[in-house]
């Protein structure tokens, strides 16, 4: 009860903390985790050291926290949570809870009544001075009281007629409350939009396609095929705020199977982009998947890394893609500095003299079948990659796999998805990289396929994550010897986070409907 | 029974003490770990391949009547086609009614054409009147139409499986694929074509480590530091417990702990092997091939 108090307390004084936007606090992650990042980077670095290779072995658990509420069936929490003031704030599709970091005790739960819509998932909340803010299946970013847990206000953020659906952590940058779209089930362009935190009134929308007219427009056959091309922003971004560039992947190309009908590049699906959060123009863009028809998107976090290249330090974005690639990129410029496999790939025929790979016919869907690797979940996923500047290396759940592309639909107008991919092997690792060079220096392989989750990485040398059946499992980070593991109800869902409240250092990951804390005593 | 074989057995408290319990006092399970248990198994043997697949269907189908959906073509057909096409994607003459954002609400919110109803009198160049159960089933078309489209939609063969090459593939199963180093056309082959169809063939030659009914399973051995050996099917393994089920049907479960070594045998490496080697034209051959050995 002590505790709960306290905790009210520390809610009751969080009007005047606005740790979420402050940069300083962002750049130190120690008592909070309050992006779904943690910080803006998405490196999933955290600076704690209590925990580490010498004394992992003593975590012990803290506490548990099921969730019992559902809406069609969304019960899983692939949610990061946000840790702000001695707080958790995390979502499952339609609800949102605060939890006490230190007890696990419900403070509050929200729910939203829905209208219907995907409930694949829901990846996180943002928090900002006394709100948080979260989007719904529905389409609508709702704005929470973090005190009260009851509604401020919400803002449609897409039509849910069309297939538009919410599920992407919000990002606060500046006065902005960045929003991504989901639903890949139709054929509509993707976009980004950012909110007004105060009132919820829409500041700008960007399509991630281009003008008619524009140079990149010479990218897709038609205007209309444009139009209805896709590209959905599935994953929160990333922020330089000295360059005050917002980084985003964006989603693949639609009709998404049969590309016969737009032929050509599609920008700016599957693409990398570079946005200014102000005023919602593209500053520069790079295409990690020109001309998707494997549903391989290019929406992985792209993360920042500040880091030497060619003995001169520069500021860099880097992502592990679906595809099976790995990109490095000067992320002032977009300039490509590195492209090179990570994982098994067959579909490529080279790189283009920008640094993008280039699409072998061979290897898109045909009627009879194309055998493919990656398969279409992909050497990565939407699963959080990390990066530890102690290690210098580069951390994802990778793939190695085949399956078969088949287009059902040969109609001389394909739409939605118009074919998919079967069956299929796979082998799962977790991989760490030179950032720089994408050469391997471990690779654990896990005994078994399955499930994959996001990854955290500590200046106590070690990462965390989830293996491929129900185990939280901490490695070396140097050098991928498993140190620790503990046994959860389910696959880890989400990628796991850290902080350390009280002289305590908190570890917190989910496992299905389950936030597992552990806790270094 | 064999008690000391369940040394290894998982500690109390997790999900794997479930196996223990079930080995041990398969009474006592309670029923989520029962679901557990079974989800266990299924993800290992049969539902593994389906991970590649979108583990969820995507935005739940409105759900289409056939009956309705038949009259309401045969309205499209002769009232609609002519200038939205046969297949509701439009034509120079007329829209998509796929993309309509009309269209799209009335599937969404069942309106089984109440709004779409207005607009048919309404928009230039239509005057058509239609009562409310003609509306309905046009209606139950358009939202047929749309779901066609979606991830799960209906339409999921593939097509032309056959026209490849059979004496190629002959070819390439008695050579480049080594394929007879294990299978005979006259032995476990024989009327394989008979067997499945060309669809199935085609996954099974490619991925035989999928989907139900698996003929042989990966085997694995877990030897303890006294010496002793097991040898079974794989039931679950991961970095810290191994599952296996014995010829006799037993079942045992082990923690990896030092001093005990687990290796996996895996009988369909070649097939995999060959995943990296075979072109689209190698894979078409094949399964036309293998479809004739009716």
């Amino acid at each position: 009860m002590k505790l709960l108090t306290a905790s009210l307390l520390a809610l009751s004084l969080a009007p005047a903390c606005v740790r979420a936007q402050d940069t300083a606090a962002l750049n130190k992650l120690t008592d909070s985790w309050p992006t779904y990042n943690g910080d803006y980077s998405g490196r999933r670095y955290s600076p704690l050291t209590k925990i580490n290779t010498a004394t992992v072995k003593q975590l012990q658990p803290a506490w548990n926290f099921r969730v019992e509420t559902t809406t069609g069936g969304g019960k899983r929490i692939s949610a990061t949570p946000l840790e702000v003031d001695g707080v958790l704030y995390f979502t499952v599709p339609s609800h949102v809870w605060a939890v006490d970091a230190r007890t696990g005790r419900k403070l509050w739960q929200f729910d939203w009544a829905s209208k219907g819509g995907e409930t694949i998932g829901n990846r996180g909340a943002a928090v900002l001075g006394n709100t948080v803010y979260f989007e719904t299946e529905d389409c609508n970013l709702v704005a929470i009281d973090r005190t009260t847990g009851k509604e401020k206000w919400h803002a449609s953020i897409g039509n849910p007629d069309q297939f538009y659906f919410g599920s992407v952590a919000p990002v606060i940058v500046k006065n902005h409350v960045m929003v991504g779209i989901s639903g890949d089930d139709f054929d509509n362009p993707g976009y980004i939009e950012a909110h007004d935190p105060e009132t919820g009134a829409l500041q700008w929308r960007w399509y991630d396609h281009p003008n008619p007219g524009d140079p990149e427009a010479k990218t897709w056959p038609n205007d209309e095929a444009m139009m209805h091309g896709g590209g959905m922003t599935w994953v929160a971004g990333t922020y330089d705020p000295e360059l005050n560039l917002y980084y985003f992947g964006t989603g693949n190309a639609q009709p998404v199977i049969n590309g016969l009908a737009r032929l050509g590049d599609n920008l700016y699906t599957s693409t990398i982009c570079a946005l200014n959060p102000d005023t919602g123009k593209l500053v520069w863009y790079f295409q990690p998947n020109p001309h998707d028809t494997h549903d391989w998107d290019a929406v992985q976090t792209p993360v920042l890394i500040d880091g030497i290249i060619d003995g001169k330090h520069r500021k860099l974005v880097a992502q592990a893609s679906r595809n099976g690639w790995y990109f490095l990129l000067d992320r002032a410029t977009g300039k490509n500095l590195l492209s090179t496999p990570f994982a098994m790939q067959n579909w490529t025929l080279g790189v283009s003299k920008n640094g993008s790979p280039i699409p072998n016919p061979e290897k898109m869907a045909h009627t009879n079948g194309a055998l493919v690797s990656p398969n279409q979940a992909g050497a990565a996923n939407w699963y959080p990659p990390s990066y530890s500047p102690q290690t210098g290396l580069f951390y994802v759940p990778a793939y190695d796999a085949y399956s078969v592309y088949y287009i059902y639909d040969n109609n001389k107008k394909p739409e939605g998805w118009a074919g998919n991919d079967r069956g299929g092997w796979s082998e799962a690792s977790l991989r760490a990289f030179d950032y720089r060079t994408g050469k391997v220096r471990w690779n654990h392989k896990w005994p078994s396929s399955g499930g994959r989750s996001g990854i955290l990485t500590t200046a106590g040398n070690l990462l965390f994550t989830g293996d491929t059946t129900t185990n939280l499992v901490a490695f070396n980070a140097a050098n991928g010897t498993i140190l620790w593991h503990a046994g959860l109800g389910s696959i880890v869902s989400n990628g796991p986070i850290t902080y350390e409240l009280d002289g305590l250092q908190y570890l917190v990951a989910a496992a299905g409907d389950t936030l597992y804390a552990f806790v270094l005593r | 029974m064999l008690a000391s074989q369940y040394k290894g057995c998982a500690a109390a408290g997790t999900r794997y003490a479930s196996f223990c319990k079930l080995l041990n006092n398969p009474s006592a399970l309670e029923l989520d770990e029962v679901k557990w248990l079974l989800l266990r198994s299924l993800q290992v043997t049969a539902l593994l391949p389906l991970i590649s697949v979108p583990l969820l269907a995507q935005f739940p189908h409105s759900p289409v009547d056939p009956d309705r959906r038949d009259r309401g073509a045969a309205i499209y057909a002769g009232k609609c086609a002519s200038c939205h096409g046969d297949d509701a994607r439009g034509t120079a003459n007329g829209p998509d009614l796929i993309r309509s954002l009309p269209v799209l609400h009335d599937r969404r919110e069942m309106l089984y054409g109440k709004e779409l109803g207005p607009l048919l009198t309404t928009l230039p160049g239509h005057s058509y009147k239609f009562n409310d159960k003609q509306l309905g089933d046009l209606s139950q078309f358009l939202t047929a139409s749309i779901n066609g489209i979606l991830r799960s939609g209906g339409n999921s063969q593939p097509t032309g499986l056959l026209n490849g090459d059979a004496q190629a593939g002959e070819a390439y199963f008695n050579g480049a694929g080594g394929c007879t180093k294990c299978h005979s056309v006259t032995g476990d082959l024989a009327g394989i074509g008979k067997k499945y169809s060309a669809s199935a063939l085609q996954q099974k030659f490619l991925f035989p480590n999928s989907g139900l009914f698996l003929k042989k399973k990966v085997q694995v051995t877990v030897k303890l530091r006294s010496g002793k050996t097991y040898t079974g099917d794989v039931v679950h393994i991961d970095d810290f417990t191994v599952m296996l089920r014995e010829k006799s049907g037993e079942t045992l479960s082990f923690n990896r702990v030092p001093g005990i070594t687990v290796t996996t045998d895996n009988p369909y490496t070649a097939h995999e092997e060959l995943l990296r080697k075979y072109t689209n034209a190698d894979m078409h051959n094949m399964t036309t091939y293998l479809d004739s050995l009716k």
